[in-house]
């Protein structure tokens, strides 16, 4: 089994080393390249949000997050395909803008994501609970 | 108190275990109390109470009157309606909000466990037939299932509620498996 894992990451690794090789092999700009390889990172993170999203129960909380955190994501990848029309057909002036709108949108919504798993913690979290049973114990073995 | 003697009898040679009870609604409320003040009066370990069947302010009620110490239990309601169905949280009990909704169910047992400093703990859910009324036998085997696995891997001593006749046989026999053992409490 644990070699089927270790088998399992070795060939992902190489199928991921082949592609940036292509990637790169392929489109000679660096920066055009890099763009490449980030986007394809970028649809796989929204490809396991996804279906994140899908797998956890309607009106959770964790679910309201993972949904943040797509949209989130979304608004980063529209930057990033933005900033690559911007480098492939060598776009100026008002071209640009559109890029500056969803870069800025995804830190609203970023701000807004960070705020729902601040709420998360804050409601999930057993630390005062959990201190008050510790002093409970130490209470009860002293006794 | 033959809850008491079963419960030392049954669970004697085991450490951490999951254990599927079985009980009448007649008894129900009896069991439930036995159980956890075998868990807490007797062996004084801390724990998890997840309910599903009734609301906090009710169990807390029947606690003091039996005098079982209530700051050893951290309490999960997901049985109590909050406003807009939205998890709603108290110094003493975490208030899910549904039913129905399992993954913060999953994620509030996860932290509440985690945060209790003992080797020993418990995790009681109470019931495996109210999770019947509110989702499909199919979600519920995979839920439990999760929920068993999870258990071993907290190290935590297992107790899952189940009303008898009012659960799936099918569903009780599947879920026997994945417990250490199961309890026909009567």
């Amino acid at each position: 089994m644990k070699f089927n894992n270790f088998m399992q990451v070795l060939v992902e690794l190489v199928v991921i080393f082949i592609g940036i090789f292509t990637i790169f092999r392929i489109v000679k700009d660096i920066e055009i390249a890099v763009g490449l390889f980030s986007l394809s990172f970028g649809i796989l993170g929204i490809i396991w949000t996804t279906l994140a999203v899908k797998s956890l129960s309607k009106g959770s909380s964790l679910r309201t997050y993972a949904i943040s955190f797509l949209f989130c994501l979304i608004t980063i990848l529209l930057f990033s395909i933005w900033n690559l029309l911007i480098k492939l057909f060598n776009w100026h002036n008002i071209m640009i803008y559109p890029a500056y709108f969803f870069i800025t949108i995804s830190y609203i919504i970023f701000v807004f994501t960070s705020y729902k798993i601040h709420k998360l913690g804050k409601e999930f979290g057993f630390e005062i609970q959990g201190s008050r049973i510790k002093k409970l114990l130490k209470k009860k073995k002293k006794s | 108190m033959q809850v008491q003697q079963r419960l030392k009898k049954e669970l004697s040679n085991l450490s951490d275990y999951v254990i599927l009870a079985k009980v009448s609604s007649k008894n129900y409320q009896l069991i439930n109390l036995e159980i956890i003040r075998h868990l807490i009066s007797v062996d004084n370990i801390p724990g998890v109470y997840v309910t599903l069947n009734k609301p906090y302010s009710t169990l807390k009620e029947i606690f003091k009157k039996e005098k079982i110490n209530l700051d050893m239990i951290i309490f999960i309601d997901a049985v109590t309606q909050t406003q807009e169905s939205k998890v709603k949280k108290t110094k003493d009990c975490l208030f899910i909000g549904s039913p129905e909704k399992l993954s913060d169910i999953s994620l509030a047992m996860d932290q509440a466990v985690r945060a209790i400093p003992s080797d020993k703990r418990f995790l009681f859910f109470d019931s495996l037939s109210t999770l019947l009324i509110y989702n499909r036998a199919g979600t519920i085997v995979k839920f439990i299932h999760f929920i068993i696995t999870k258990m071993r891997e907290w190290k935590v001593i297992g107790i899952i509620i189940s009303l008898e006749k009012e659960s799936n046989e099918e569903l009780i026999d599947k879920l026997t498996q994945f417990c250490d053992k199961s309890i026909d409490f009567g």
